[in-house]
Formats: C-alpha cells, sequence, structure tokens
C-alpha cells in the first residue's frame, strides 16, 4: 500500500524528516509515536500534500504510484485522507455543503454518478450517528464555533464518509475526554479491512488500548528508531522515550 | 500632472458631454411645468460643473478618465416596443413589473387593477397625467438641503455634482411610484433595466418613490446588458419614506463587463420609518452607487446591506453619506466585497452624527478579500460624531484567503479553484443570509458562485501564461 524510502524533509532550511523509511501494507493498522518536535506532523503533512515542505530525498510509493507527484486533491481521489490535528474553522461554508462536494469530487474522480441530495443527506445523518455528532452540526459553518472535541468527531465522520484506502490520523486524540476517544476508535475499527490501511500518529498509548495497531513505530529525531508490535507502546508508557533516545545516542 | 488646469482642457474634450450640453439647450420645452424648473436649473448647473477628478477627495481612488473618453451617443431611440424581456425576469415572483429598456420605461401591468390611489407607472406618464402629484417630489427629495449631504460634508468644494446634473438636466423617463397613506402593496416590483444593442449610449433614467404614512412595499431593481457596449447608464432614484412608512429595497447590478454604470440614490426618512435595502454591485466594468441617506424624523430605521464584486478588470465603487441630524434613529451599514483579476474596489462610508442626534445607533462594517495579486481596495470608513450619546462603530477588513483552509478542502478532494469559490463565497455568506426574499436570495447565490468560477478560469488561465 504504502512504502517510504529513506525520506528526508525540510522546513524553511531546517531538516526534519531525516531518512525516514516506513511500509505499510493493506490491512495494517501502524502507530508512530514519538516525543514532541520529532517529525510526526511533518510526515502527516508531506503524506496529505501539505504546501510548505522541501521534500530533499527518497520517495513515498502509494498503491504502486509515486505519491510525491500528486496534488492534493488527487492524493485524496486516490484515497489518501489525513484527519488533522487541527481542523481549520471554515466560517460561512456550510458543513453539509461542504460535506457533499468533497464526497460527490471523490465519487467523480472514479467515474462514478454523483449521489442526490435526499440520498446523501440520508447516508450523513447515518454516519454523524454513528460518531455522535449532533446533526445541528450538519447545518453550521465547517468547524465554526465547534468545541474541540466536535471539530474531531467531523473529522472521524469525514473519514467515514469518505472510505479511504489509507488514513492518516495526526494526533487526533489530543485533547479529547476518554468517550471522545472511544469514538475516534470506533471510527478507525469500522474501518478496518483487508483493502485498507491506517497510520495513527499519537503521543499517548491510551488511544492504542482501542485501537490495537499491527505495529507500533518510534519516531525520534526523523528516523524510526524502533518498531515493535503494540507490547512496545505499553513499554513506551512505562518508560517514556528516554531509553530509547539514549540507547541511540551510545 | 493631473493639475486642474489641465483639467479645464479636458472639459472641452469630452464630446459627448458638449453634445449633451448644446442638446439641452435646444431642446423645446413642453411648457413651463415644475419639472423644466427643474430641468433648467440642472442645466444651468450643469454648464458651469467642474469634472470630477483624481484631486477631489470623492474621486481619489475612482478614475474616471476613461469615461469621458467614450465614443457616446447622448441621443438613443428607443428599442421597438415588441421586444420581449421576459427572460429577464428570472426570480418567477408574482409581481408588478417595469421594464426600463434604454431608458423608456414602460408598465407591463394594468393600471386599472391597482389598489386604491396607487400609482405605478413611467415618469412620463406621470408628468401627462399627475403633474402636479409629481413635481412635488422630483428633484425635491436630492436636493433637500440635508438629503444632499455627500456635497456637504466635503467641506469644500472638492467635489463634483456633474452626474447629478447630468441627470437632472435631461430629466428622461423612469419610475414613478407612489403609495398613499396606509397602503400595504401585497406584490413587490420589479424593474428591469435594460441595455440593448451594442450601440455606445448615454442612458439615464430618474426614477421617483414615495411612500406616504404607513405605506409598504417592496422594491427589487434588475440592471442588465443584452450585449457588449461601451455604453454609460446614469441612475438616479428619489425615495421619501414618510411616517411609519416601510420599504424593502433589493437591487442587483450585473451589467455587462464593458458596460459603465453610475447610480444616485437619495433617500428622507421621516418618523418611525423602515428602510431595508441590500444591494449586490457585481457587473460592469466601471461602476459607482452612490447611497444618501438624512432623517426628517425620529425612530427612523435604516439598514443596508451589500457585495462588492470586481472580478475581471472591474472597478466597483460605492460611496454612501448618511447623516443623522435628529436624535433616536438607528442606521445598519454592512458591505464585504471580493475582487480578483486587476480589479479595483471603492468603499467610502460616511455616517455623520451631529451634535442634536443623541440615542443615535449607527455601525458600520467594510470587509474585503483580495483574492489575486493585482488587485486594489480602497476602503475608507469615515464617522463623524458631535453628539456625546450615541452607540457607533465602524470598522474595515482587507486580507486574503487563509491557505491552511484551501490546504483543507483540496486535502477532502475538493480542487484548488473550486476551493477557493466556497471560501470566497463562504466570505460573502452572511450577508447573503440576510436577504429575506427566498427567490433573490438563491438568484445571488447562483450569480456569485457562478461568477467567482468564471473568475477562477481566468487566473487559471493567466497564471499559466
Amino acid at each position: 500500500m504504502l512504502t517510504i524510502n529513506d525520506l528526508k524533509v525540510s522546513v524553511e532550511q531546517k531538516d526534519i524528516l531525516k531518512g525516514l523509511s516506513l511500509q505499510v501494507n493493506a490491512g495494517e493498522v501502524h502507530a508512530i509515536m514519538g516525543p514532541n518536535g520529532s517529525g510526526k506532523s511533518t510526515l502527516s503533512h508531506v503524506l496529505a500534500g501539505k504546501d510548505g515542505y522541501q521534500v530533499t530525498s527518497g520517495t513515498v510509493t502509494y498503491k504502486g504510484t509515486n505519491l510525491l507527484d500528486l496534488e492534493t486533491e488527487e492524493r485524496a481521489h486516490q484515497g489518501v485522507f489525513l484527519a488533522m490535528q487541527y481542523p481549520v474553522e471554515l466560517p460561512g461554508v456550510n458543513n453539509m455543503v461542504f460535506l457533499r462536494e468533497s464526497y460527490n469530487a471523490l465519487r467523480k474522480a472514479r467515474g462514478e454518478a454523483e449521489l442526490d441530495s435526499a440520498a446523501f443527506i440520508k447516508l450523513v445523518r447515518e454516519k454523524a450517528d454513528q460518531v455522535k455528532l449532533p446533526s445541528k452540526l450538519l447545518k453550521r459553518s465547517v468547524n465554526s464555533g465547534f468545541s474541540g472535541g466536535e471539530k474531531k468527531r467531523n473529522e472521524i465522520l469525514q473519514m467515514a464518509l469518505l472510505e479511504p484506502s489509507l488514513a492518516i490520523l495526526d494526533e487526533t486524540d489530543s485533547g479529547l475526554d476518554i468517550d471522545a476517544l472511544r469514538i475516534v476508535a470506533d471510527g478507525v475499527n469500522q474501518l478496518r479491512s483487508d483493502d485498507r490501511a491506517m497510520i495513527v500518529v499519537t503521543h499517548y498509548q491510551r488511544l492504542l488500548d482501542y485501537i490495537k495497531p499491527d505495529v507500533v513505530h518510534v519516531l525520534a529525531d526523523g528516523q524510526i528508531i524502533k518498531s515493535g508490535d503494540f507490547s512496545l507502546a505499553r513499554e513506551l508508557e512505562d518508560k517514556g522515550y528516554g531509553w530509547l533516545l539514549d540507547g541511540e545516542a551510545a | 500632472m493631473n493639475t486642474p488646469a489641465n483639467q479645464i482642457t479636458q472639459v472641452s474634450q469630452i464630446q459627448w458631454l458638449d453634445s449633451f450640453k448644446q442638446s439641452i439647450g435646444l431642446a423645446t420645452s413642453k411648457g413651463p411645468d415644475a419639472l423644466d424648473l427643474v430641468r433648467q436649473r440642472a442645466g444651468k448647473a450643469l454648464a458651469s460643473e467642474p469634472v470630477p477628478f483624481r484631486k477631489m477627495e470623492r474621486w481619489r481612488y475612482t478614475p474616471v478618465d476613461g469615461l469621458f473618453k467614450l465614443p457616446l451617443n447622448i441621443v438613443k431611440s428607443a428599442p421597438a416596443n415588441d421586444r420581449d424581456f421576459s427572460d429577464f425576469f428570472t426570480l418567477g415572483l408574482d409581481s408588478y413589473r417595469f421594464i426600463i429598456a434604454d431608458g423608456k420605461a414602460t408598465f407591463l401591468g394594468d393600471v386599472n387593477n391597482l389598489p386604491a390611489g396607487v400609482t405605478l407607472t413611467s415618469m412620463h406618464t406621470a408628468r401627462q397625467q399627475q403633474p402636479e402629484l409629481l413635481s412635488r417630489y422630483a428633484g425635491k427629495i436630492m436636493n433637500h438641503e440635508g438629503a444632499d449631504n455627500g456635497f456637504q460634508t466635503s467641506g469644500s468644494k472638492k467635489d463634483s455634482r456633474l452626474f447629478q446634473h447630468l441627470n437632472q438636466s435631461a430629466l428622461t423617463d423612469g419610475i414613478f411610484i407612489h403609495i398613499p397613506e396606509g397602503v400595504k402593496l401585497e406584490k413587490p416590483v420589479e424593474v428591469l433595466f435594460v441595455k440593448t444593442g451594442d450601440e455606445a449610449d448615454l442612458i439615464q433614467t430618474h426614477n421617483v418613490i414615495v411612500l406616504e404614512n404607513k405605506a409598504e412595499m417592496t422594491l427589487i431593481e434588475n440592471h442588465a446588458s443584452e450585449k457588449a457596449s461601451d455604453s454609460f447608464s446614469n441612475n438616479q432614484f428619489e425615495i421619501d419614506l414618510q411616517n411609519q412608512s416601510r420599504m424593502k429595497h433589493y437591487f442587483l447590478q450585473n451589467q455587462h463587463t464593458s458596460n459603465w454604470f453610475r447610480q444616485g440614490i437619495h433617500r428622507t426618512q421621516s418618523s418611525e420609518s423602515h428602510y431595508q435595502g441590500w444591494f449586490g454591485c457585481c457587473g460592469s466594468h466601471w461602476s459607482r452607487l452612490e447611497l444618501n441617506a438624512f432623517f426628517t424624523g425620529e425612530n427612523a430605521v435604516s439598514d443596508i446591506k451589500g457585495i462588492q464584486l470586481g472580478m475581471d478588470g472591474q472597478v466597483n465603487d460605492i460611496h454612501m453619506d448618511i447623516r443623522h441630524d435628529l436624535p433616536h434613529c438607528q442606521s445598519e451599514q454592512h458591505f464585504r466585497g471580493l475582487v480578483s483579476n486587476k480589479s479595483k474596489i471603492v468603499f467610502d462610508g460616511n455616517i455623520t452624527v451631529s451634535k442634536d442626534a443623541q440615542k443615535t445607533v449607527a455601525h458600520l462594517s467594510d470587509n474585503n478579500l483580495m483574492l489575486t495579486r493585482n488587485t486594489e481596495v480602497d476602503a475608507k470608513p469615515q464617522l463623524e460624531i458631535y453628539a456625546d450619546d450615541v452607540q457607533c462603530s465602524h470598522g474595515t477588513s482587507i486580507g486574503e484567503l487563509d491557505e491552511q483552509q484551501v490546504f483543507y478542502l483540496r486535502s477532502r478532494g475538493i480542487d484548488e479553484n473550486h476551493a477557493r469559490s466556497l471560501l470566497s463565497l463562504g466570505f460573502v455568506a452572511e450577508l447573503i443570509e440576510n436577504i429575506e426574499l427566498e427567490e433573490f436570495r438563491q438568484h445571488m447565490l447562483d450569480l456569485l458562485d457562478q461568477q467567482l468560477r468564471a473568475s477562477q478560469r481566468v487566473e487559471t488561465v493567466n497564471g499559466s501564461n
């Protein structure tokens, strides 16, 4: 599904990713953990195609094509989805309209007919129920005046609706209470299937307790310094990152 | 460069204006009725009126030279009567309809079927059939000592009333609406101003609307053109709202982007009258809307909102003068602008609160979004307050689309042009939602969506060159 090979990325002349390699197969859920400033968000943004990042070397292959050649919207058309750490507010852009434009843009890219308004509204209501997003928020401007938890739920709603092949969750769990965390985890677990892959970027083990990733990676100073199974997450929770970083230094 | 001396030379070089001045001198007077006096007075004033130019404060940001270089025909024969303009009435409303084709006004409804005492007619007909009634108002409202404040508050001679005089000295056709005391006109009045053909014509209309005490009506103005032309429309409205009357006014100017357009709306409001205006300024190569209001009674409310669009090398100018001389009146003024592709928006909003106008409530806001480089916005809100017990505020902003927002939409599969259109539309959505008349609101939404998308295509083509 996704192969990242020796990826080096800098932001304003500063090296952030320093030779990152990662292989994510269909059907797998990978967790990426790591201390602040290790490059977790940079990795998420580069995969989604955000401006402002210079890829200085390395390759990213997604479903056999060079992902870095694609525009942001083309990546979305190909099934890449980024749940943002800080979902922006879009004043004046109606949430329902936004969801429909997005949903139909993806259908159109796949050569499918657009879903009519009534069928779409029904679909969105179902999905909104699943993620416990109050339906009145569908009528408001996108994320405008939403609480932190509501914004994250709106992200998970979009993920549920767009059914991506590769979903990247960039610290979606930050600032959430236990209930909201469960909703995020349920969203991920419901999408889990043999033909999908997910990358869950997080600081904490808590979300992973609900998601149970197949692989856990530790990202530090722009490289993946350790990978393992779910028990690695437990270990990190107990011991912190210090022992790994020290080992690296030694 | 642009010295007054140069200007004076330039005045004599404005061919169409010179022809116009000669033509009014030669015009045969139909008799010395009151309107002839208005016309003659304006004609005299026109002869010595300075031509607007950049050194005048009110013309500083609005380039007007191009208008004077147009090869305008000053006499236009009206189009044939059997022309069908029904396609232009897109709102699908059950309304009283007027067509003003190339300046000639026709009321399409049945005059015998109007509520008792209501006058809906052309200026031309009113002059023949109701000269006394008409002469009570025509030329009086806009020359009202207070309503004419646009000229007075400038505090110097640095202004020009050329276009007002030009309009009044011709005193051509237009609509005349008079609603008698207590009558509520149920159906809205829809007026289509249409420029036919591709000739470069000077087209002028003069329109008078009077609502007597407790009268109510809704007016919808639509300014359109059939074809591209270097024509210049110079319209004037005079609106008098008497005690406790209520008027809703919807304005859409979506002429072809080769046309030149100017319209003045002078309004006086008596006690407890209520005016609600919504202005969609979208079309024309060059347009200037002058909104003047003056309260002649207490507890009157004026609520105006509007959007300015400059998408395709356009100049879009709104000049607004609201004057509070009496206590307890309220005025709301809220505008938003979208500008791209070598276009320019000028907004000059003035509110004057005199020392006797205690308990005035007045708010003014003007927010603009520059969608591309090579655009210009000149926003000048001015609040002059001489009373000490008022609630007033004003604010303007000029900004760009947030790239984080664009990225967010693109990451959801929405292509960049469409993302920018959606966000631009979102920027004006709050004002659009304020449109009470649903058909008009939907029409504005469709129109904006269409124009924003077209503008994005222009930008993409230019960008790839």
